[in-house]
């Protein structure tokens, strides 16, 4: 008996193809599928034998066990488990559908300090350095990753962040949050900042334009190290005023949206300084021309460690202005017969087409 | 207690070198040693026992049990007279590396899927040794200034690699996909802190909260799919390198759990009768 290959994985780990049904998507060869990836051919074992009374999907391998007699290797299919990195806009759908969920995209440029901050979060809840408590994430392995630079494991003697590349459809991590024994589901956006640049010189929102549509929480990252120094606090406000600008131009941030401005890197703040209060009020200024009700946030995500309090980062402080926001509940609009849909998902797609049959409503 | 229904199942799930196997050779000589009429017992001998012997021995002896590094998918039956009826057993004992594995790769063989889908009941054991806390680089530096150690070296850096996940991570990850397997249907869980001889005066739902703390929040939070039990247990009833006059102690005196209140038994099945009746 030769071992059944595996036949693919499914980016929907809930669909019936995995187990031989139909594509939930309605494809009637699951190669059709953009969510599904064949499995590359599996190795041929060798020297299998099977005893007569095996009557399920076990082969005996000649090999040597600890025990001194022949081991029995399991062998038969295998499934596939969520991957446990970022999740497409896809597989955030099935959340969507499922649950409301806040839906938070951070806007800032290269080396702002967004994955950092998105770290921070993960490691304030999963430390128990607050008043929330972890209730599970389906980007366990995505989160670890972008916390790991930053960790001893690293074996680094300088924490960092990997920058988030812009070659992945991969965009949202996923945590679940309980506070006073009541459970959110979050979808954090983790966009490359190469997509702010673009907006800011091409206006062009690229990565952002199905996420903000979607969006519950705007945050708008200005790096507290460059507002830090006098010779780039100015060009650090003016580009932030320009993004916020660009934002509420490109209309693609509801009107239920909750826009905050974030200083990253609040550890490296002077305390009191008259300047960097300006600059900072400055830009909560201009977003408060197009967003009369947002907020202004000072954080500290790297210095998330057993030595400093939750409430000292301010990171439990922005875990609750995204819990108190209102979720975002994710609504299917019949689409007609002729649509040729490859990949619907909650989060508008660049197509025209689709776009004119999909509608997302607030509760 | 409920009256079990028969061929009530436990599975029996962790990683590697975590106790599974020292448990199981514990309670079978638990099991084999009861005087007739008592309870819980073996209302008969196994038919595929060689492996139950074989680590027995072993146990018995004050020799480590050797766990198997390749899934066998041997299937232990045994069916056990308690106090509230007969129950049979099913224990596949599935290789601790099969679990990491899942975690690591991703995916998981569909034999140990069905097996975790229809258990009636979960074992979750974990070992002190497991434990790997979050530490920062900034700690890592401030402890290494504190103590005159050398930085490593750009040469020593590591990439990530899944294999590197805390374990805490890792049995959270696990328990996610089993209750999704299990379609979130309410379960028992009896969490088992193995060489718990090893631990000073705590209790293990204490131990857990500080050396776990998001794998404690996460039980905390799901307790609609996840009734747990938190409990250390000391199947060897101590170290065998360290108290070499181990063997010569009556073997009955020599495992013991500790309940999530502190308390201490001598009994192996309490946990595992608990998980079977949800």
């Amino acid at each position: 008996m030769t071992v059944a290959p595996t036949a693919g994985v499914c980016g929907d780990a809930k669909c019936p193809v995995l187990s031989g049904g139909a594509c939930l998507l309605g494809h009637a060869d699951p190669l059709d599928c953009e969510a599904f990836e064949p499995a590359e051919p599996a190795e041929e074992t060798s020297s299998v034998e099977l005893d007569g009374d095996d009557t399920d999907a076990v082969a005996r391998v000649a090999d040597e066990s600890p025990r001194g007699h022949v081991a029995v290797r399991l062998a038969g299919s295998m499934v596939a488990l969520h991957s446990g990195e970022a999740l497409s806009a896809y597989e955030a759908t099935r959340i969507l559908q499922r649950t409301p969920a806040k839906v938070v995209v951070s806007v800032g440029p290269v080396n702002v300090g967004k994955t950092t901050l998105l770290a921070g979060i993960y490691e304030t809840v999963a430390r128990e350095a607050s008043h929330h408590a972890f209730a599970g994430s389906l980007s366990l392995i995505g989160f670890e990753a972008r916390c790991f630079a930053a960790s001893a494991a690293s074996r680094r003697t300088v924490a960092e962040t990997e920058r988030t590349t812009r070659d992945t459809d991969k965009l949202l991590l996923h945590l679940r949050v309980s506070r006073d024994e009541c459970t959110s589901e979050l979808l954090l956006a983790d966009v490359s900042g190469e997509n702010a640049h673009d907006l800011l010189r091409f206006n062009d929102p690229g990565q952002y334009a199905p996420l903000l549509r979607a969006a519950s929480n705007v945050l708008l990252l200005v790096d507290g190290d460059r507002i830090a120094r006098p010779t780039e606090r100015h060009g650090c406000v003016e580009e932030a005023r320009t993004l916020i600008r660009a934002l509420a131009e490109s209309r693609l941030i509801s009107d239920d949206c909750v826009f905050t401005v974030v200083v990253t890197k609040g550890d490296i703040l002077p305390d009191d300084d008259a300047d960097v209060t300006s600059a900072v009020a400055e830009v909560t200024t201009a977003a408060r021309n197009f967003w009369p009700a947002a907020g202004e946030l000072t954080v500290k995500a790297r210095a998330v460690d057993s030595t400093t309090s939750g409430e000292a980062t301010r990171i439990p402080e922005l875990l609750d202005l995204l819990i108190d926001t209102p979720a975002a509940r994710y609504r299917d609009v019949a689409l007609p017969p002729t649509a040729h849909i490859r990949a619907a998902h909650a989060f508008q797609p660049a197509s025209a087409v689709l776009a004119r049959y999909q509608a997302r409503r607030r509760v | 207690m409920t009256g079990f229904e028969s061929f009530t199942s436990v599975a029996l799930l962790g990683m590697p070198s975590t106790g599974k196997t020292t448990f199981l050779a514990a309670m079978y000589h638990a099991l084999c040693a009861a005087p007739p009429g008592s309870t819980p017992s073996l209302a008969r001998l196994p038919e595929q026992r060689a492996y139950l012997q074989e680590i027995r021995e072993a146990w018995l002896a004050g020799r480590t049990v050797n766990r198997n590094r390749i899934e066998t998918g041997e299937l232990v039956e045994l069916e056990i007279d308690t106090e509230a009826g007969r129950i049979a057993l099913r224990i596949p004992d599935i290789a601790g590396e099969s679990f990491e594995n899942l975690v690591a790769e991703r995916q998981a063989h569909e034999i140990l899927r069905d097996y975790l889908r229809d258990a009636d009941g979960l074992m979750l054991f974990m070992h002190p040794d497991e434990v790997s806390p979050r530490v920062s680089v900034a700690e890592a530096n401030r402890m290494r200034a504190l103590v005159g150690d050398n930085e490593p070296s750009a040469s020593d850096v590591r990439t990530f690699d899944p294999r590197l996940l805390p374990a805490e991570v890792r049995l959270v990850d696990l328990l996610q996909w089993v209750v999704d397997v299990r379609n979130a249907r309410p379960t028992r869980l009896a969490l088992m802190i193995s060489a718990w001889d090893q631990i000073p005066d705590i209790s293990p739902g204490s131990w857990l909260k500080r050396a776990m703390p998001m794998l404690h929040q996460f039980l905390a939070t799901n307790v609609e799919t996840l009734t747990c039990q938190i409990v250390g247990v000391s199947a060897q009833g101590g170290d065998y390198d360290s108290d070499p006059q181990l063997a010569a102690k009556p073997p009955a005196q020599r495992p013991f759990l500790v309940r999530s209140d502190g308390t201490r038994t001598s009994d192996l099945f309490e946990s595992m009768i608990w998980t079977a009746d949800g």
